[in-house]
């Protein structure tokens, strides 16, 4: 499964620049590792609940009112990048892409990195005294994985008394949106590593219990109700 | 159906997954468990970062292996139990994450466990120790402990570092191997000495510090006077390590000693990493003979972190009532042991 992300364009308070990733999708047992479902007795166990076939599969369980794609285009991935700038893709790349936006009146000229995703990335240098803005969004198979990995990392780490580093994150669809606001490079570089590190282990998990939404979980989260609530 | 509480366990340098089952006899120490999965270290001793992104590289396999060898599916787990402090903020972060993950994709409640108190309720359920005065030594924790109206208070603790600290620090200086642990080494180096070297002794009331005796041994390396010690015979590595030993242990047992009479208990417990040490649970069974008390001790499987004590906290914690909303399950790497409210226990 591909990890897609893109950098909004800012707008004029805070240009950046647009960049997209991509890359050829991967069947959900092309992951290998932590992340294979077919090396977890996990994934017997809910084809014994839901059947063996997809969300979008005659007959199997589905997402009802999220749009989902069939298994293998999207999904969550394992983002290994580290501050913001992609590196080339390749075949069944998973690499979530963002950069940052800086202030500045103007956009700088984009850098184009060859490969078969066709990313592109620039930053641009601002004035050292103007806030540091970074941005991603990642999108999910559907609106609950996508809540479900916002719940998990909005634990109000970022929120530190000396408010260094700001970070909101928000739901749209089945995309994950995050935004960063820092004083330096230095921290925006280390906010987002660490979050993407943590949200590659969320992925990863996900990836690893529910390789098919099971439907019976869509109808109890749409009560919002907590873990285990049995209200 | 018997009820089970899986629980994530890592405080610091370990990961282990645990379970808990109704009848005590069947609480299991699966191969997930801690001591199987632990970043290795050589002479730097644990890093943050290095131990964050070995957890997060092990937990998942980690919760497969458990769950596969338990032969168990997410429908027989009652609820997820993750350490949610004391220790590294890193790696208490990196599996607080799969914690809360795994809670929502089940749909289970989670518990945030205190690990000192995982150690505690450990110790009392495999020993079947009552209301003990507890000694909990580790590295990243020295404290005596007992429980008083719905808190376990501290009585006394370190003012400076952890007595397993001291320990591998020691250990360092001296060069002494870290396997299978600094620790471990320094007390089968101890058992050949024959020569008690005079090493700072202190004790400030209930409290005891340990960096005197660091700064003791570092220094006189960098003067050469434990060099010249050595290279002149007046005394072996053998001899520093007991010295050591005997030095801590005795600061050890005599803060444990202040609180039992306080307290007017019978009963003893050592738990923590440190607590394995046979001359420490030696000493403070001499101590609580003198005392007519008993003494209570478990082995290396359940003195160590593991993953089962934080599930048998966690379960006593879900049997009570306690839940942690997933707006409240970060960590607290600053995690008092008398912060939490005991009210599982009368």
């Amino acid at each position: 499964m591909d990890c897609e992300a893109a950098v909004q364009a800012a707008g004029e308070e805070d240009a950046g620049c647009t960049a997209s990733a991509g890359g050829p999708a991967g069947r959900p047992g092309d992951q290998g590792g932590t992340g294979d479902p077919t090396s977890h007795g996990l994934l017997s166990d809910l084809e014994g609940q839901y059947g063996p076939r997809g969300p979008t599969s005659p007959g199997g369980p589905d997402t009802q009112s999220d749009p989902c794609s069939p298994p293998g285009q999207c999904g969550p991935g394992a983002p290994d990048n580290q501050g913001g700038l992609a590196s080339p893709g390749g075949p069944g790349d998973e690499e979530t892409m963002g950069a940052a936006a800086i202030d500045a009146p103007t956009v700088a000229r984009a850098l184009r990195v060859p490969g078969p995703g066709g990313y592109a990335i620039s930053m641009t240098a601002g004035p050292e005294n103007q806030k540091k803005i970074f941005k991603l969004t990642v999108p999910f198979r559907c609106s609950l994985e996508a809540e479900m990995a916002r719940i998990t990392m909005d634990d109000g780490e970022e929120q530190n008394p000396q408010q260094t580093v700001q970070r909101e994150i928000k739901i749209k669809g089945t995309v994950l949106s995050v935004k960063w606001i820092a004083d330096d490079f230095d921290l925006l570089r280390v906010s987002v590593g660490s979050f993407l590190e943590k949200l590659s282990v969320v992925m990863q998990n996900i990836q690893c219990i529910w390789p098919f939404i099971p439907r019976r979980v869509n109808r109890a989260r749409r009560a919002g109700a907590e873990p285990g609530d049995p209200n | 159906m018997p009820a089970l509480c899986e629980r994530e366990e890592q405080p610091v340098e370990k990961a282990g997954l645990g379970r808990r089952r109704e009848a005590p006899e069947r609480i299991g120490v699966s191969g997930a468990d801690a001591g199987s999965a632990s970043p290795a270290v050589r002479r730097t001793g644990f890093l943050p970062g290095d131990t964050a992104r070995h957890h997060r590289a092990v937990v998942l396999d980690l919760l497969q292996e458990a769950l596969t060898e338990a032969g168990l599916t997410s429908q027989d787990i009652d609820c997820i139990a993750y350490t949610k402090g004391p220790g590294m903020g890193a790696p208490l972060v990196s599996v607080a994450v799969v914690a809360r993950t795994v809670a929502q994709l089940w749909n289970k409640p989670l518990l945030g466990v205190n690990h000192c108190i995982g150690h505690i309720e450990m110790g009392r359920l495999i020993t079947g120790a009552t209301s003990p005065t507890v000694l909990y030594v580790s590295g990243g924790n020295t404290q005596v402990i007992a429980y008083s109206e719905h808190r376990y208070r501290i009585f006394g603790e370190t003012i400076d570092i952890a007595v397993g600290n001291c320990l591998d620090r020691f250990a360092r200086v001296l060069k002494i191997s870290n396997d299978p642990s600094p620790g471990y080494n320094i007390e089968q180096m101890a058992k050949r000495g024959k020569k008690l070297v005079e090493l700072p002794y202190t004790v400030k009331g209930m409290d005891v510090s340990f960096s005197g005796i660091l700064s003791f041994i570092e220094v006189s390396v960098e003067e050469d006077v434990a060099q010249r010690m050595l290279a002149t015979g007046e005394c072996t590595p053998e001899d520093l390590c007991f010295s050591l030993q005997e030095t801590v242990f005795a600061m050890l047992v005599e803060i444990t000693e202040r609180a039992m009479a306080h307290c007017g208990s019978q009963e003893a417990l050592v738990v923590g990493g440190v607590g394995c040490n046979m001359r420490l649970q030696e000493m403070m069974e001499t101590m609580c003979q003198e005392r007519g008390a008993r003494l209570f001790a478990t082995d290396e499987r359940f003195c160590i972190d593991n993953g089962a004590m934080i599930a048998q906290a966690g379960w006593e914690m879900f049997r009570a009532g306690h839940r942690t909303p997933l707006s409240e399950s970060g960590v607290t790497q600053r995690y008092r042991t008398d912060e939490v409210e005991v009210t599982w226990r009368d």
